[in-house]
């Protein structure tokens, strides 16, 4: 049987398949990605330009100070999960992104840690990266996508 | 009917061209080297899968909106329901001792091989595809397939047939040029994406400081280090273009050991800058488990502690 170890063939048509496999993304649009035979884009779109959107949670207790939600209460603990979920949340719509506030809202209310928080909101934040690690973190452009109250028995 | 001139010319040629490669690919190799990467690639597995247990079955509470599929999991149209998943996962860190030992392993290797695949498969199913456990699936699967448990395992106390010769060669040369065609890949990537402006713009450094900006405003850890070397834009043109070299260069690392060894260096210290600029963690090649295919690693001490020893072993290749 030609896939059996022992076969003569077998090293040949294994490392056949496994090459044509790995390298298979040369051959696909480039960006097109998978899993485990990706093409690794992670880093190679590069940013032309330093301006930034990210969408994020701001958890806000009543004296209106607000902090960011940790990727573990929005996805889990990975935080470009939690940069996906939201990013798909907004790009959903404001029903989406309402149902993921909420969601989100709930989790806070079951956490002692977040005792405080009466409210979050779902933000798209436009930055300038460079500007904001010189000093200033002020957003140019800030769009609410949605708002909601963490519930309290 | 006779053969054009500068056909039975080129034969001979091709087909000594053809034995010379064979023969590289197949050069022997001692088991107990196939034996160490089994142990190490799968011990490495077992310790990840039980480490990231909780986040592997965290998918349970996805909404079914956000299911990507992606790889062998593109077979489903809608998320597993949630006692498939954690059986799926239970059956990974069931079988990753028993491929990591050598159990059973005409079964125990493809059976971890495809649970791994799946699992891993699964997790990157929901929106965002990970790049950071692509290479420990690759070498689980080459492992699972070929005759690693050989030596050092619990098959290898039971009598049996010996390996027909050449058998533990030819996979590290396999692991060594999946290893070196993933880093290809990665560079081939860039210049298809952004062209030479990857080397010579501020594509690196926006990219850090965007990278590093996110993280913080999700709440998450990010790289003070990146933080404050965005400020210098010239460090970033030749950082960027080392990284591309070190990408498309990696076949030198077949020329011979020693350029193996620089190379891998060269790799693992790359990872660790990502790891210091931008709080990125790959773990499989920064514990240089990812790079160990490229070395004699059944001369490591931890078998003799272990109690393992080989036959008399050749000098690495």
């Amino acid at each position: 049987m030609a896939l059996d170890p022992g076969r003569a063939v077998y090293p040949w048509l294994l490392a056949a398949v496994m090459l044509a496999l790995v390298l298979r993304p040369l051959a696909r649009p480039a960006g097109a990605d998978s899993f485990p035979f990706s093409s690794y884009p992670m880093f190679a779109f590069g940013r032309p330009s330093a301006l930034t959107d990210v969408h994020h949670l701001v958890a806000f207790d009543a004296a209106g100070a607000g902090r960011p939600v940790p990727p573990k209460l929005v996805a889990n603990d990975e935080v470009l999960q939690a940069e996906a979920t939201l990013h798909r949340a907004v790009r959903g719509g404001r029903k989406t992104s309402a149902a993921l506030c909420k969601q989100v809202a709930a989790r806070l209310a079951d956490d002692p840690a977040w005792a405080d928080i009466v409210r979050l909101d779902l933000l798209s934040d436009r930055y300038d990266a460079l500007v904001y690690f010189a000093g200033d973190t002020t957003p140019i452009r800030t769009k609410r996508r949605a708002r909601c109250e963490v519930p309290r028995a | 009917m006779s053969v054009p001139v500068n056909m039975s010319e080129r034969t001979p040629r091709l087909r000594a061209a053809l034995t010379t490669v064979d023969a590289w690919f197949r050069r022997d190799a001692p088991a107990e080297r196939l034996a160490a990467l089994r142990m190490l690639v799968g011990g490495f597995a077992t310790i990840y899968l039980t480490a990231r247990v909780v986040h592997l079955v965290s998918f349970v509470d996805f909404p079914a909106r956000n299911f990507t599929p992606v790889g062998v999991v593109s077979l489903l149209s809608a998320p597993l329901p949630a006692p498939l998943v954690i059986a799926s996962v239970a059956l990974s860190l069931i079988l990753a001792p028993a491929f990591t030992l050598g159990w059973r392993f005409r079964i125990t290797g493809p059976a971890f091989a495809a649970a791994l695949l799946w699992v891993l498969s699964y997790r990157n199913s929901w929106g965002m595809v990970f790049h950071t456990e692509n290479l420990l699936v690759l070498h689980v699967l080459v492992l699972g397939l070929t005759r690693s448990a050989d030596a050092w395992s619990l098959d290898a106390r039971r009598p049996a047939a010996p390996p027909p010769p050449g058998a533990h060669g030819w996979p590290v040369r396999l692991l060594v040029l999946v290893t070196l065609a993933t880093y290809v890949l990665a560079g081939a990537a860039k210049l298809r994406l952004s062209g030479l402006s990857w080397v010579d713009s501020d594509l690196l450094r926006n990219y850090i400081a965007y990278d590093n900006l996110r993280k913080l405003e999700l709440g998450d850890f990010h790289s003070p280090i990146g933080a404050a070397l965005v400020a210098h834009g010239w460090l970033f043109p030749p950082l960027a273009a080392t990284s591309l070299a070190l990408e498309l260069l990696a076949p030198i690392a077949l020329v011979g050991p020693r350029l193996a060894r620089a190379w891998a260096l060269a790799a693992w210290a790359f990872h660790a800058g990502v790891l210091a600029v931008m709080a990125i963690f790959f773990p499989y090649p920064l514990f240089g488990f990812g790079f160990a295919p490229l070395f004699a690693v059944e001369r490591l001490p931890l078998w003799r502690w272990l109690g393992l020893r080989g036959r008399d072993l050749p000098a690495p290749p």
